[in-house]
This record gives C-alpha cells, structure tokens and sequence, in this order.
C-alpha cells in the first residue's frame, strides 16, 4: 500500500481537558477532594467544543500508530458548537493526502454515533490545507454519498478499526 | 536345556502366537523372557520361524517378519556381533519386499540401537534403505522410522558414514525431499544440522538449501486437540538451527529472507528477522557486506516504520547482530558502509519533530551497545548536531525533543570516559533548559541519566541543580504538576546525599507563611500545598522526620494560637491551614510506622501531650476555640492519636488511656495536656457533664481515638462495664450535638462492646435491651432521637457480628420489629446492611475480635428471613426489600449467589421503586452478579425486564440522580457481553433509538456512559 505520508510531525497530546466553564471556588487549605465528587444535580452542563474533542481526539489515523490528535489533525479550536449545529474542522498532514475522506468519514461515524440527532453536523477540511479539498467536503457533507460509503463492508471495518481507540477513550 | 527341546518350545510359542486374535503382546512377552533367560537363543527363534519368514503367502510372510521385530523391539536383547549381523542381512534383504518392508523396518530401528552393530553393518542398512525405500510410497509412521534408523545410525557411525560421502548425501537429500509430516521434520531438521555441520557438503549446498528452506516460514499450527504437542516454536528453532548451520547457505539465502521481510504478515516478519539474527554471524561478514545495503534497507523499515513494538523489539535484535558481523571485519569497504549507516541515522535527527526521529535515536543506540568502537563514532556525530539544534533559536520549538534525544544517547553511553569530552555543553544544556518552562521535564529526565552514571557528575554540580530544582519548585507561578511531582522524585531519589538536608528542605520550610494565606491567593495556596505534600515524601530519615516534626509542630503553634491580632485573622482559614500543617505530619508518620522504624515510640511520648494540650487549651479558653470548634481538624487530630496508639504496646496503651480517662471523665485535663499554650490550673474541662460547652464535646473523638486500638487485655480504667456502655450509647443519642461526637461516643461503645463482652455477658445484654426497649422502640420519644438511636444500634450489631457472638443476627433481625411503622422502617431496613459496612473501628488492626466468616453467618441468618416475609403489605414489604437490596450489595456475591433465582424477581421489583438509593443498590448487586457463571442462566430470563427497567432508570433525569443513571446506563452496557446474541437481537434497534435520548442528558458523564453503551449496542452483532 502506498504510504501517503512517512514521516509526518507528532506533538505531544495535551491533557484531558481543563472546562474553562468550571465554576472557580474560594481557596483553602481543606481536603477539597471529596468536595469534587459531589455532583450538583441541578447545574446543566451543555454540549460543548471540549466534550466534542474528547470523542474524537483519540481516533487513529488509518496510516499511522498515532490519534487524530498527536498528528494535529484534530484540535479543540477547530469545533465549533451553535444551537443545534456542530462544524469540525481537521487537518491532513500532506496536501495530497488520499487518507482524508476516510479521516472526515470517521469522524463523521463517531459523531452520528455519539451526538443526539438533534445536530447537524458539519465536517471539512481546513481551507487551503488539501489539493482536492472540493470534493473532499462535498463528499462527507452529502448523506447519500455517506450512506453509500458506508453500505461497503470492507469500509465499514476499516473506520472500525480507526474508531477502536475513540471508543475506548484513548485507553 | 538341550537344543531340540529348546527348538520345540521356540516352534510352539511361534505358533500359538501366529494362530492368537488377541493377547499377541503378552505371547511376545513370553518369547521375551525365554530368549533373555537364555531357554532358547534369538537364532532358535529365527528357525523356528523358518517358514513363515520365506512363506509364499503374503501375510504369513508380513506376520512372521512382524514377530520377530516385535520381540526385538520389546526384548532391548543384547545380541552377538553374528547375530547382529545375521539379523541386519536379513532385514536389508526383506527391504526389497512391500509386504515385509515396514515390520523389516521397525526391526531395524531397533537393531540400529544395537551396540555389537558394526560399522559395516550401518553401511549395508544405510545402503539398502537408499536402495529400496521409496518413501512416498510410505505412511508417516513407516517414514519416522526411517528417519529415526538415519539419526541413530548418524549418532552411532558417524565415522563410517562419512566415509560414504557423496553416495550418502545425495541418497540422504533424495530421502529427506518432500517430507511434510511436523514429527518426521524434527527429526529432518536435526539429521540435516548434523550433515550440514559435520559432513562435506559443499558440492551440496543447492540441495541443502531445497530440503531446508522450502519449510521457511514455518506456518505450521497445531490443531487444538494436537496429541503430539509439537508447536510451531519447536519446528521454527529446529529449522534455524539448520538455516544457520553453513555459510554457503548465504547467497541463496539472504535474497529469499528480504523477500519475505517485505511481503510477510508480522508473524512472518518477525520469524525472519529472527532467522537473520542467527544466521548474518555464519554467514560471515565477507558475504555479508556485498549485500549490505539492501539488508540495510530493509531492517532500518522495520524500525523506522514499525509494525508493532514487538517487532520492532526483534527487528533492533537483528540490526544489532548485522551491525556486529560488519564490524567483526577490518575491510575498508565495513568501516565505510558503517559510516554511510551511521551518517543516515544521524541526518534523520535534524528534524527531530518528525516521526523518524526517535526511532533512528533507536537505531543509533542500538548500534552503540552492538559494538563499543561504534560508541565513540555515533556520539562524535550525533552529539554535535544536537548540542546545535538546541541551541538553535529558529528551533525553539523542537527543543524538548532534541532534549529527549540527547536523554536517550547519554543514556546508551555506558563509559563515563565517552561522556566526558561533552560534558560542558551538557551541562550547559541542563542550565538553559531548566530556565524554559517547556522543556524543564525533559532536562530533568536528562539530568536523571547523567546522574545515573557513575562518575559524570561531581557532589558540587549535583548540589547546584538541587538548589535550581528546589527554587523551580518554589516558584508561585510554577502549574506544571506533572513536573514538580518529578522534582519530588528526584529529590527523594537523591537523598542519600547531605544536599536534601543542607540545600532542599530549609528552603522548602522556609517557604511556609506563619499566617494563613488570603482566601483569593490561588496561586500561593497551590505552593504551600505542594510544599505540604512533597515534604513527608522527603522526610522519611530519622534525621530529616525530626526536623520535620520540629518545624510542623511550632509553625502549627505558631499559627494557630498566635500571640498578637488574633482578631484580625480570617478563624477558618487559621484552621485549614493548621489542618494542612497536621495533614503533612500525620501522611510521614503514617509512611514510618508503615515502615516499622526504630524512632516512632519516641513520637508518642512527644507528640500526644502536645496534640491533646492545643486542643484542650482551644476548648477552654475563650479566644482560641476555633481550633476545637473545627470538626476537621479535631477528626485528623483523632486518627494521629489513633495511628501512635496502634503502633503501641498494652503497657504503654494502659496508661494512655489512664490518663485520657482522667481528663475527659473526671475533670483533669493536666492528666493528659502538656506543652504551649499553658492550660490555667483551674481549667474546666468535663465533655461529658450536662453542662460542657460544643467546644468540649466537639473533643470526645479524641478521647474515643484513644479507646479504639486498645488491646482486649489492657484493664479499662471503669469498673464495670455496663454503665460505661450506657453512658456512651445514651450520650451519643441525648447530648451530642454533631455527628461527629455521636459516632465517636457509639464507637467507643461498640469497641468495647465487642473486646469486652464476656466479662459479664448478662449485665450487658440486660442494658443493650433496655436500651432497645427505652430508645429504639419508644414512640413517646421525638423521631429524630429514634433515628439516632437505630444508627447507634448499628454500632452495636457490628461490635457483635465481628466478633460471630450467638446473639449478633437477632439483635439485627429485631429490627424488622419496626417495618410496619412509617417513615421509622426506611431507616431500620437500611441498618440492616449497614451493620456490615466497613468502618475504621472495629478492625484487627484496632485489637478487635474479628472472626473469619462472620460475614456469611449473619447473611446466612437474616437473608432467610427476609425472602420468607417479602411477600407481605404494603409497607412493610418497601421496607423488606430495601433490607435486602442494603444487606446483599455490601457482602461478596459469593455467599448469595445460590438463591439468585429467588433475589432476582427482587430486583426487579426494588429497581421500581422510587428511592433512589434502593435502585442504586439493586443495580450494584446486578452488577457484582455479572459475573458469575450461575446466574447466567438467571440473567437470560429476565433480559427483556431488565433492559426496559434500564432504559427507563438511564433515561430519566427527574426521578432519578446522575450516579443512578450512570449505572443503569454501565449495566446495559454490559449486557451485550452477559447475554448470546439471540438474546438481545429483539431489542437492538429499540435499545439503540432510544439510548439517543441519554447522548443529550443535561450531565456531561450520563452522556459519555450514553456514548460507551450505545457503542457496545451498535456493535453486537449474531
């Protein structure tokens, strides 16, 4: 098999991540651990680019041992949440690289399995980062086309296989 | 015996055996012993069978030939040389024939085992074996024998063999080609290694090669119920020991391993790579280097681009053997072709952000430990390159990972001496990195290899960093938690140097405030915690505790009873950060009696007196209370008591607890107080009068840290025990005013209850039913009170129960008493399990009795009684099933798992129930049976049940709590691995729309366990 990219960059995955919308409490010396279990039953923690990140981060790329995240093909900033819309953004590591639409397609299966139906979700490519970033988008925007790839069983394992991780969270 | 009689019982035993259907063996057994007790000579034999041997008839000739290699085989006779010899013409002659070649055959196995065979002999068996054995012709057993005839003829005649030559080679290939069978291959396997290695082959290479080779790989598995335990490990070392047994074999080989090296599946890869390790030192460097280059090639892919790590492991294994045998020789053209390599792997580090960076360190560090000259060679290149994109600063960026990289060369130099010459940039790039707070975790790593090797680093620049790390450490702004806990790491690693005491600790003492910090200084807050954390990690010494232990105590002094503005001061956070101080003393103390060391008695005597004089002196005084007030700092106070009395002796406990008595019952707190702040001499302190103060009562766990880990024999300073008993249970439920008090007074009781119970077993019992009777059962007392009561109840069962004492279950039990009385039965049905709950009082390491199995006693009393009254009203029944569900999730499921039939409609039931922590159990219980094999069958039946009870738990945010719908929503998740999939095929699609609702529920971990258990529905599939 042709391997689009040999020696792409890796960057060290960031931490789980920090919710900038934690409410900040007044310091002190107490053990505040047991504090932290107690979940307030009544506060609504809505969906958000974080919550997002974290299904996705961990899926693996279908060339490489490492996560959409560790290959920057992912991140936090490049979500974003309205309403009832998500719009995801990724990066390939090469312009050429002919991985991408699969990459977009699992995204696109994490999210339809993960995300209440209520969404419309929006995957594509960074402007400028693919040479046929066109057809890139029109094929993972389009529900038949989505269907389609997805009635292919050989297609079907490969996204698996690139999901086992997602769905273990990184573990 | 004189012949003729001989030759009459030889010729009968001939005959019965030749006309027996059965019991041949034993008939063969009889020739046996008459031949070796000399009745009758082998040769008799041999008459006797004259006519069978040389009969017309096929089969008469087949069994007759039979026998006699039947008793050869059995017999293990030592026969004279003409015998042998005689035998063996005979045997080579009946080759010829298809009827007697296999029993001629298996009589030569066994004749080869002969010591009087001579080597003329083995020539003539190996001959006529060329001659007439056609071996396709033949079955696999047929086969092994003659390779075994082979293979001890080859061990015994090796000589004469060789002697052959050329005949015996080609007879050997043309015999052994085309065998498939793994049993006879072992066999091969080892007659081609000893040819290969011990006879002239070297016009046969080609052939060789053909008979060995064409097994490689090995793709051999055996079939599960294989009787002959021959694995695909056997065969393949088998076969390597052939494929590395002639350097010839090189040519031919090397182009077929690189074959399957790229278009192998990993096993195959990894069987190569292996192969290659053995082989590339035979094969010689010579050879070797003509086809260096594209066995380079192809080794370098496997680690550049790995398939997995265990491959990738091997595949260094064999770049270590390769890189060996092209250094063994001085050729010029070896050292440039190593030069080339090295240069390649080196270049690959200037851009140490891609991904073939870290693997080509890999490669390069292999090398180094391949061949020590290559060291010196690989660091004069790499290190250069390094040092110059560290200090690059267009490359700031990558500079943690050329720091890894450095990490991982220094650490592959074993010999200080290679080091050395770079160890002023080293070091240099230990001081930058240690000041950029991106790449500080990489140079520690860095620092901790250099320190690692002997001799690199002198005390003083040790010294240096632990001061820079110390500071680093200190400094406020300083998030990175990752790093600091390394620091703590390191500093406790290095401890064995005076530096820790001299440099690290007293700036780290030094950093603690002597007033508590403001409520908005995050920041500062984070630095005094880490300081409190690190430290008891540092202080395990004897030398370096005792510092600890004076600093802690006087800053706890210090700040909590300080000496001017008292009012002035925020009183809580004077108390938390006294916790914190208190928090940090008991976390070392813990670590030293955990580790039995010598100074900890020393530790009771000075710190108890004191402990119990800040607090005594905070209840008493007027302007200091806050300290006893503090419910959190008197409860670790308590387990610092609680923790030195445990470690203590009974002599020691006896007057302890002598003293605390004194102070706490009878009015004397000089009996037990000492130290700063001076306590006035006319002090009131009595907890436990009607009169005392919250403050005072707020002590009693105190007192009762003093009581718990008495031993049985230390005499209790009352003199009976009843009324004790009474006081605590009743002062408990009256006059305390938190829970914290209650529950130190009820276990107190209980502790004493179940070490003491038989001193006066009557009285005792008298008062606990009094007790029952007056508080528990009484309507006329307010229900709070009778609430208190039950929880003070529990204690009692539990002091019992440990102990298996005969009246534990129906103490408990008596609470079913109340189940028909609203709202008092909630509380009484979950007493019932709670008397199980684990608690830090009546344990072994507190002195208690606890008798093994006093678990299963009292489920096995009380969860009868539950089963029969289920079935009842209203009421009582909610009440009888929130007993069962509290009683069983707090047991093993072993000791109920026999009655799951029964508890699983149960179940089902309280998972209906509106209380929450009712359902929360049943899903507990539902998950500790999972597992079991007998429930199995259980599960199935009510799987439609339990998947809609699930459902509807997981789904519904207003009637239920998050952890509630977390484990509903855990526990379908798991059913795809409990239940076949023709189980849960019916509700798939319902299961998986409506799980859709859980992905928006308002909490972000109801959703995530929505996610996890949506995916495992997706995924089932028949």
């Amino acid at each position: 098999m042709e391997v689009f990219n040999p020696n792409p960059v890796i960057f060290a995955p960031a931490k789980a991540t920090s919710r900038r919308s934690k409410p900040r409490k007044p310091e002190s010396f107490w053990d505040d651990e047991e504090a932290d279990v107690e979940v307030d039953e009544n506060t609504v923690e809505p969906i958000d680019q974080d919550e997002i990140f974290d299904l996705i981060r961990h899926i693996s790329d279908p060339e490489h041992p490492n996560s959409l995240e560790e290959l920057r093909v992912v991140s936090a900033p490049q979500i974003s949440v309205s309403e009832n819309r998500v719009i995801v953004e990724f990066t390939p590591t090469v312009p050429h690289c002919g991985m991408s639409t699969l990459i977009g397609l699992s995204i696109r299966v994490r999210l339809m399995q993960s995300l209440p139906p209520r969404f419309k979700v929006d995957i594509f490519v960074k402007p400028g980062s693919h040479q046929s970033e066109h057809a890139v988008n029109k094929q993972l925007n389009d529900k038949e086309r989505v269907a389609a790839a997805l009635e292919n069983p050989a297609l079907v394992v490969t996204v698996e296989k690139c999901l086992e991780k997602a769905e273990s969270w990184g573990a | 015996m004189d012949d003729e009689n001989s030759q009459a019982k030889s010729l009968r035993l001939v005959q019965t055996w030749m006309a027996a259907t059965s019991k041949k063996d034993q008939i063969v057994g009889d020739i046996v012993t008459a031949v070796s007790s000399a009745q009758f000579a082998l040769l008799d034999l041999v008459k006797s069978l004259g006519g069978y041997l040389t009969s017309e008839d096929d089969e008469l000739r087949t069994k007759g030939v039979g026998l006699l290699s039947s008793v050869l085989h059995q017999g293990n006779l030592t026969t004279n040389r003409q015998t042998v010899h005689a035998l063996t013409l005979f045997y080579c002659g009946k080759l010829d024939d298809t009827e007697t070649i296999v029993p001629a055959l298996d009589g030569l196995v066994a004749l080869s085992k002969q010591p009087n065979l001579s080597s003329e002999d083995a020539v003539a068996v190996i001959r006529a074996i060329f001659t007439y054995v056609k071996m396709k012709a033949l079955v696999q057993a047929v086969r092994y024998h003659v390779f075994s005839i082979v293979d001890t003829l080859l061990t015994k005649h090796r000589k004469a063999l060789q002697g052959m030559g050329t005949e015996f080679i080609s007879g050997y290939v043309s015999l052994a080609e085309g065998e498939k069978d793994p049993r006879n291959l072992l066999v091969a396997f080892a007659i081609a290694r000893v040819l290969l290695i011990e006879f002239d082959v070297s016009h046969h290479v080609e052939n060789f090669f053909n008979i060995t080779f064409c097994y490689f790989p090995i793709s051999f598995r055996p079939t599960p119920s294989d009787p002959y335990g021959i694995t695909a490990e056997d065969l393949k070392s088998r076969l390597r020991d052939c494929l590395s047994a002639h350097p010839s074999f090189g040519p031919l080989a090397i182009p077929l391993f690189l074959e399957k090296l790229t278009a192998g599946s990993p096993v195959t890869k990894r069987d190569t790579l292996e192969s290659m390790t053995v082989c590339l030192p035979v094969y010689g460097a010579e050879f070797i280097l003509e086809h260096a280059k594209s066995v380079w090639n192809s080794l370098k892919i496997e680690v550049l681009q790995p398939t997995d790590p265990s491959t990738e492991a091997i595949a260094l294994d064999t770049i270590k053997s390769f890189i060996r045998v092209i250094s063994s020789t001085d050729a010029g053209q070896a050292a440039s072709l190593r030069d080339i390599i090295y240069e390649e792997c080196v270049q690959k580090l200037q851009e140490p952000e891609k991904s073939q960076a870290k693997p080509s360190m890999k490669l390069l560090c292999t090398m180094m430990t391949a061949k020590s000259s290559s060291s010196e060679v690989i660091v004069s290149k790499a290190f250069p390159l390094l040092f110059k994109l560290v200090n690059d600063p267009t490359e700031t960026a990558n500079r943690p990972s050329v720091i890894l990289l450095l990490c991982r060369l220094t650490d592959a130099c074993h010999d200080v001496t290679i080091l050395l010459p770079f160890k002023d940039e080293l070091m240099g790039v230990l001081t930058a990195g240690f000041e950029s707070s991106t790449c500080r975790q990489q140079t520690l790593a860095l620092l901790q290899v250099m320190l690692a090797i002997r001799g690199l680093l002198t005390t003083e620049e040790i010294g240096y960093f632990i001061r820079t790390l110390t500071e680093t450490f200190l400094q406020p702004s300083e998030t990175n938690d990752e790093f600091n806990d390394r620091i703590v790491t390191f500093l406790s690693m290095v401890n064995e140097t005076r530096h820790l005491g001299e440099t690290a600790l007293p700036l780290l003492f030094s950093a603690l405030p002597d007033r508590p910090l403001e409520r908005d200084a995050a920041v500062e807050h984070r630095l005094i915690k880490r300081v409190l954390a690190a430290l008891p990690t540092l202080c395990t010494s004897r030398e370096h505790f005792e510092t600890l232990y004076i600093r802690l105590t006087t800053k706890f002094e210090i700040v909590s009873f300080p000496v001017s503005g008292n009012d002035l001061v925020d009183r809580e956070a004077v108390s938390a950060y006294g916790f914190a101080l208190l928090k940090a003393l008991s976390t070392s103390l813990e670590a030293k009696i955990a580790g039995n060391h010598v100074d900890t008695p020393k530790y009771e005597e000075l710190l108890l007196p004191r402990l119990y004089n800040w607090f005594i002196y905070s209840a008493t005084s007027t302007d200091h209370q806050f300290l006893a007030v503090e419910c959190r700092v008197v409860s670790l106070a308590a387990e610092i008591v609680s923790m030195l009395s445990r470690a203590s002796n009974p002599q020691r406990q006896k007057a302890q607890i002598d003293s605390v008595y004194s102070a706490f019952f009878q009015g004397d707190p000089h009996a037990i107080a000492f130290g700063f702040p001076r306590i006035p001499k006319d002090a009131q302190f009595a907890p436990f009068s009607d009169s005392a103060s919250d403050a005072e009562k707020n002590l009693v766990p105190l007192a009762a840290a003093c009581f718990y880990p008495l031993y049985p024999e230390v005499q209790l300073p009352v003199d009976e025990i009843h009324p004790f008993i009474k006081l605590l249970l009743n002062w408990g439920v009256y006059y305390a005013t938190n829970e914290h008090q209650a529950q130190s007074a009820w276990g107190v009781g209980s502790s004493i209850l179940n070490k003491h119970i038989d001193d006066s077993p009557s009285a005792i019992l008298g008062q606990l039913s009094e007790f029952w009777r007056t508080n528990v059962l009484n309507k006329d007392i307010n229900y709070e009170r009778r609430c208190a009561s039950i929880r003070a109840w529990i204690w009692v069962g539990k002091a019992l129960l440990r102990r298996n004492h005969p009246q534990a279950s129906q103490l408990s039990a008596q609470l079913m008493d109340l189940f028909e009385e609203t709202p008092i039965n909630q509380k009484a049905a979950l007493a019932i399990g709670d008397s199980l709950c684990t608690d830090l009082v009546i344990t072994k390491s507190n002195h208690a009795v606890v008798k093994m199995l006093h678990v299963q006693k009292y489920v096995n009393t009380l969860l009868p009684l539950i089963l029969s009254n289920v079935n009842t009203s209203k009421p009582a029944q909610i009440s009888y099933l929130a007993a069962l569900s509290s009683l069983v999730q707090s047991v093993p499921c072993a000791i109920y798992i026999h009655r799951a039939s029964e508890l699983m409609p149960l179940l089902i039931c309280s998972l209906e129930l509106p209380d929450v922590d009712i359902r929360t159990n049943s899903i507990n219980i539902l998950f500790a049976i999972s597992g079991e094999q007998a429930a199995s069958k259980i599960l199935a039946q009510h799987a439609s049940t339990l998947i809609d009870s699930m459902l509807n738990i997981g789904l519904d945010s207003l009637g239920s709590s998050t952890l509630l719908r977390i484990a509903a929503l855990r526990y379908l998740g798991l059913l795809p691995s409990l239940l076949s999939y023709s189980a849960l095929h019916p509700h798939k699609a319902r299961v998986l729309w409506k799980l859709a609702k859980s992905l928006d529920d308002v909490k972000r971990s109801v959703r995530r366990e929505g996610v996890n258990t949506r995916t495992k529905w997706a995924r089932c599939s028949g």
